[in-house]
């Protein structure tokens, strides 16, 4: 069989490439033939119309010849010629040619060579006389040429000799000229894009081929076709301009051929693999069969499954294999003698038996079904079983096949199941949080089609909240699978159906943004979520919740499942709320006190509060004050920081209450004075916090230190006016006591020139006492109407005012007095203490000159901050201030020069004016160099 | 009665006031002499000159003076007594009533009082008694 399939199919190979190769040939012949056929046409036609030409030619020939009369003398040559060639346009000219010579021709114009002209004799061309020669001796009708005309051109001359008197008179001949020729055959406008024509002639001299149409090609080579003309050796073809297009055509159609004959063999070669594959399967499928016997065997009697078969009628066990056996606790032959509804408990048998009767009805392929089976032991035994009919030949429903599962355990684990699910369901639905299991795949996909992918999440939120449209589509896109009871309680529903159909009332606008939260939160992938927000009650009541939600595991692609929990924690935020007011009181009772209150708390007195009058008063936030451990002690005035510092520290571990006054740096790096209450809290001996109240204090401290000013200042002149009284009293009681002292000397004695000597005294003490009141009436002190009397003065002015004044002096002895002050010092003074200021000192300059040197006194003056420094300098002769005379020097009557008589009053007056005008006077003196008097007045 | 009269420095700048009180120590004792010192400077050039034996046996020193005063003087003075190791009475005597004074004086231990201006004979008879001076 093999073999016959494989000569079968070379056989087929064979006549298929035979067939192929016979049309080819048989398709090859046709084009040929066709070719040839078509050439032949055109050559026919051709030479038809050279034949009606010649035709045409011969009876024009004979017409001129029958102008010649018995004579042989032409008549009306001429009339008849012009009349001929009217009609006969391929001839181009006639001629009557008696013995060999033209005579005759028409039309003579451009022809006249032609007379005379002996075609019998010597002619241009040997052929031309041989072939009139020819027309002569065959005495016919004779076409020669081509031939070269005598009058210049090629022609084809047809002759016909002419008898007369049976004698040979001549010819009479038409010229054709070659031109006319081709013309009129067609054969000059021959347009053909396959073939040429071409014509040629045997020369009869040579016997050679000579062809005509020169630019045409020859037939050597190409394809052709030919025809002889008449006689003359003339000769016309029809040939192929070239073979390529046909030869393309043929191998075109080779092509197709060959793609058919391809086709066909791997046709066939498909056809006998199929045959082959089909044969090998049907032997595969026999072995299939055999072991698919075998595997049915030892699966009805080792599978893991009971199956059994029982008879449609009396539903008898008919088979029944070892698992059934086994799973049931019978032997096979007591099983297979029992009907099968005594296995099953009787209860539930009975739906079974309309079922069987509907498969062997066949209304149904098979059924299945969970039963309690009864197992030899007693016990009860969960099976499943598969039902299906078995038809016999008739196809009829004969038997039952019956297959039975032991699900007993899986049973068991159900039964756990459900109780366990049942748990779990009450845990769902008891629980005291409110707790919604939800589906948000929609608004997950719904939130794919929005064009936010890339954004970040302050994006993705504002554009919730630019499109608030989405927000209400989200909201219809959530889907609420089951909800519990603590849930319809928060909500106040009486159902779960009254809830979902109320469900977008139970959101109010302040949960907006938790709702973009969460969006957010799913559009991120996030898994949890976590808010406090609130929600409504269905009568509108607002409770607030701490709404979470977690992702169940499976569904975090679709957010297909979400519990979420919305604990109500509205009770706990009213309490928030309520202590967020009082906090706020209290923060704003704090910021609100004229005062920066501070707090401090433990060991390293760590700032935990400072209220916003910080901001008031030092210029600094309460941020800047907080971050800094050291803010305060490093702010503190340098002047009193450490003893401010320290005492703070010490008190503050005695428990006790104090205040502590000092100045503090401000932002703008001034100094504010405050005033500090400071109050601690111990707790077991150590700092529990620390807290205080902070008060500026600057414009008090200003007025304290004006009022200390004047005070000082009420105070020096208070020091004066009493250092005055003092020196009054006792200048005047030195007085009073000398005069007490004499009158009791004179209440003591008797005699009375004693007497008279005491009352002499009495009026030198008086003499004392007047010129004692006399200098007291010159030391004005703190005369307060002339301490009012200040005027600006220009130090330079002044002071050149008072060397004036003592020019004569100073001229008398040759001093030398210096003015050096610059003309631009002003100082605030009253003229008349100047004067007497500048007078006494260089008087005194003057008078304590050192007798060895040239007296020189210099007036300097110099501006340091709010003060104007002149100093009086000289070089006389110094006083010596060893011990603490220097404190004495300006007292009133103090001499320091016994040698030189002088008051003592004048220093105790400068100092005197010098303080009532709030300046200070100092000296320097070294005895034998000089002394410098340094006057300073304040701004 | 006495091998050597009787010396007391009367240092003030008041003339006046030396004649009164040479007056009244002569009309308690002729034979005391009195001597006259019109400042500090010249009393205590006086008595540096003469160390010891011939100085004065009681000192009657005023407080203001034009070239060294009362208190300067002591100063001086009492480093001079050191130096010759011997001591003389010295009341200050004053015109001024001013505490101060008072006071300054008392906390000089070499001060033996303190007198206010007017002297008496009663009150110089009282400090010639106390010193032995009679």
């Amino acid at each position: 069989m093999k073999l016959n399939n494989r000569k079968m199919k070379w056989l087929s190979v064979v006549v298929i490439i035979l067939v192929i190769i016979t049309v080819a040939f048989m398709r090859f012949t046709i084009k040929e033939e066709e070719r040839s056929n078509l050439m032949n046409f055109y050559l026919l036609n051709t030479k038809e119309r050279v034949e009606q030409t010649l035709r045409n030619s011969y009876t024009t020939c004979l017409t001129i010849a029958m102008t010649i009369n018995d004579q042989g003398e032409p008549e009306n040559f001429e009339e008849v010629a012009r009349e001929l060639l009217k009609h006969n346009t391929e001839v181009d000219i006639i001629q009557l040619v008696p013995q060999g010579i033209i005579q005759y021709v028409y039309p003579l114009e451009g022809n006249e060579a032609a007379l005379g002209y002996d075609i019998l004799g010597k002619t241009i061309s040997p052929s031309i006389s041989i072939e009139a020669q020819k027309t002569k001796d065959e005495n016919r009708v004779l076409f020669s040429g081509p031939l070269p005309l005598i009058q210049g051109g090629t022609g084809i001359v047809g002759r016909i000799p002419v008898t007369k008197n049976n004698k040979f008179w001549g010819f009479s001949a038409v010229v054709i000229k070659m031109s006319t020729f081709l013309e009129v055959t067609g054969i000059s406008s021959w347009e053909n894009e396959k073939y040429n024509v071409q014509f040629s002639k045997i020369n009869p001299i040579s016997g050679e081929e000579v062809f005509f149409i020169e630019n045409n090609q020859r037939p050597d080579t190409c394809k052709h076709v030919k025809s002889d003309l008449t006689n003359e050796g003339w000769r016309l073809y029809i040939i192929e301009k070239n073979n390529t297009d046909f030869i393309y055509e043929l191998f075109l159609e080779a092509l197709f051929l060959l793609t058919i004959l391809l086709f066909l063999l791997r046709a066939v070669n498909q056809f006998f693999k199929k045959s082959d594959s089909l044969e090998k399967t049907i032997i595969i499928q026999n072995q299939k069969i055999i072991e698919n016997e075998k595997l049915f065997e030892a699966i009805f009697n080792e599978a893991a499954i009971g199956i059994l078969k029982m008879d449609v009628k009396n539903q008898n066990i008919l088979l029944a294999n070892h698992h059934v056996c086994s799973m049931l606790g019978y032997d096979r032959d007591h099983l297979l003698n029992i009907c099968f509804s005594e296995l099953c408990l009787s209860e539930k048998s009975e739906c079974d038996t309309s079922e069987l009767q509907k498969i062997r009805d066949k209304k149904l392929k098979y059924f299945t079904s969970e039963k309690q089976f009864k197992h030899n032991n007693g016990s009860l035994i969960w099976v499943n079983l598969s039902v299906t009919g078995l038809t016999n030949v008739q196809n009829e429903v004969d038997h039952y096949l019956v297959i039975i599962e032991n699900i007993n355990e899986r049973k068991i684990v159900e039964a756990k199941n459900e109780e366990i699910r049942k748990r779990y369901e009450s845990l769902f639905h008891d629980s005291p949080v409110p707790m919604w299991e939800e589906d948000f795949s929609e608004i997950k996909s719904y939130l794919n089609t929005l064009q936010i992918k890339g954004f970040s999440k302050h994006e993705v939120e504002n554009y919730f909240y630019d499109n608030l449209h989405i927000l209400q589509n989200c909201i219809e896109k959530l889907k609420i699978i089951e909800v519990n009871r603590a849930c319809l309680f928060l909500h106040d529903a009486s159902s779960k159906e009254e809830l979902l159909k109320n469900i977008s009332t139970i959101f109010p606008e302040s949960a907006i943004d938790a709702f973009v939260q969460q969006l957010v939160c799913i559009h991120f992938n996030e898994l949890h979520f976590s808010s406090e927000t609130t929600t409504l009650t269905l009568d509108g009541t607002l409770k607030y919740i701490n709404f979470r939600w977690n992702v169940m595991r499976g569904y975090e692609d679709t957010y297909g499942r979400v519990i979420i929990t919305t604990e109500d924690i509205t009770e706990n935020k009213n309490q928030e709320t309520l202590i967020i007011s009082s906090q706020e009181k209290i923060s704003s009772l704090l910021n609100d006190i004229d005062g920066i209150v501070w707090e401090c708390e433990g060991d390293d007195f760590k700032s935990v509060f400072v209220s916003e009058k910080v901001k008031a008063i030092l210029g600094y936030s309460t941020q800047e004050w907080m971050a800094d451990y050291n803010f305060w002690q490093n702010r503190i005035h340098p002047d009193e920081n450490e003893s401010i510092v320290k005492e703070f520290y010490k008190r503050c571990n005695k428990d006790e209450n104090f205040t502590q006054e000092y100045r503090i740096k401000a932002k703008d790096d001034s100094y504010v004075w405050v005033r500090d209450y400071v109050s601690v809290t111990l707790k077991e001996d150590k700092v529990r916090s620390v807290r205080g109240i902070m008060v500026e204090i600057t414009k008090f401290k200003e007025i304290q230190e004006d009022l200390s000013k004047s005070h000082e200042i009420l105070f020096n002149q208070n020091k004066r006016l009493l250092n005055f009284s003092h020196i009054v009293s006792h200048n005047l009681r030195s007085h009073s006591s000398n005069i007490l002292a004499i009158s009791h000397l004179i209440e003591k004695t008797s005699c009375p020139d004693e007497k008279e000597e005491y009352y002499l005294m009495i009026k030198d003490v008086a003499d004392q006492l007047n010129h004692t009141l006399g200098n007291l009436n010159q030391l004005t002190v703190g005369n307060p109407e002339n301490e009012i009397n200040k005027s600006q003065l220009s130090l330079y002015q002044a002071i050149e005012e008072a060397i004036n004044n003592q020019k004569q002096v100073i001229s008398n002895i040759d001093a030398v007095v210096q003015n050096t002050v610059t003309n631009d010092v002003v100082i605030s003074f009253n003229d008349a203490y100047f004067e007497s200021i500048v007078y006494n000192l260089l008087s005194n300059a003057l008078k304590f000159r050192n007798p060895n040197k040239r007296c020189e006194v210099i007036f300097r003056a110099e501006r340091i901050k709010n003060a104007i420094i002149l100093e009086i300098e000289d070089n006389g002769l110094g006083i010596n201030l060893e011990g603490n005379k220097k404190d004495k020097l300006f007292n009133m009557h103090r001499v320091f020069h016994r040698t030189i008589s002088s008051s003592g009053l004048g220093l105790f007056m400068v100092k005197n004016q010098m303080e009532a005008m709030g300046g200070t006077i100092d000296v320097e003196t070294k005895v034998g160099i000089g002394t410098k008097f340094i006057l300073t007045f304040s701004l | 009665m006495y091998s050597k009269p009787v010396k007391i420095a009367v240092i003030d700048n008041d003339k006046i006031y030396q004649i009164i009180t040479s007056k009244l120590i002569s009309k308690i004792d002729e034979n005391i002499k009195v001597l006259e010192f019109l400042d500090g400077i010249y009393a205590y050039e006086s008595l540096s000159e003469q160390l010891g034996e011939s100085w004065p046996d009681l000192l009657l020193l005023d407080i203001e003076m034009p070239i060294m005063d009362g208190w300067e003087f002591l100063e001086s003075f009492l480093i001079l007594q050191k130096k010759s190791n011997k001591s003389i009475p010295i009341y200050m005597v004053s015109s001024s009533i001013a505490p101060d004074d008072r006071i300054k004086a008392n906390s000089y231990s070499e001060v033996n009082g303190y007198l206010e201006k007017p002297l008496n004979l009663e009150v110089i008879q009282k400090i010639l008694e106390e010193q032995e001076l009679l």
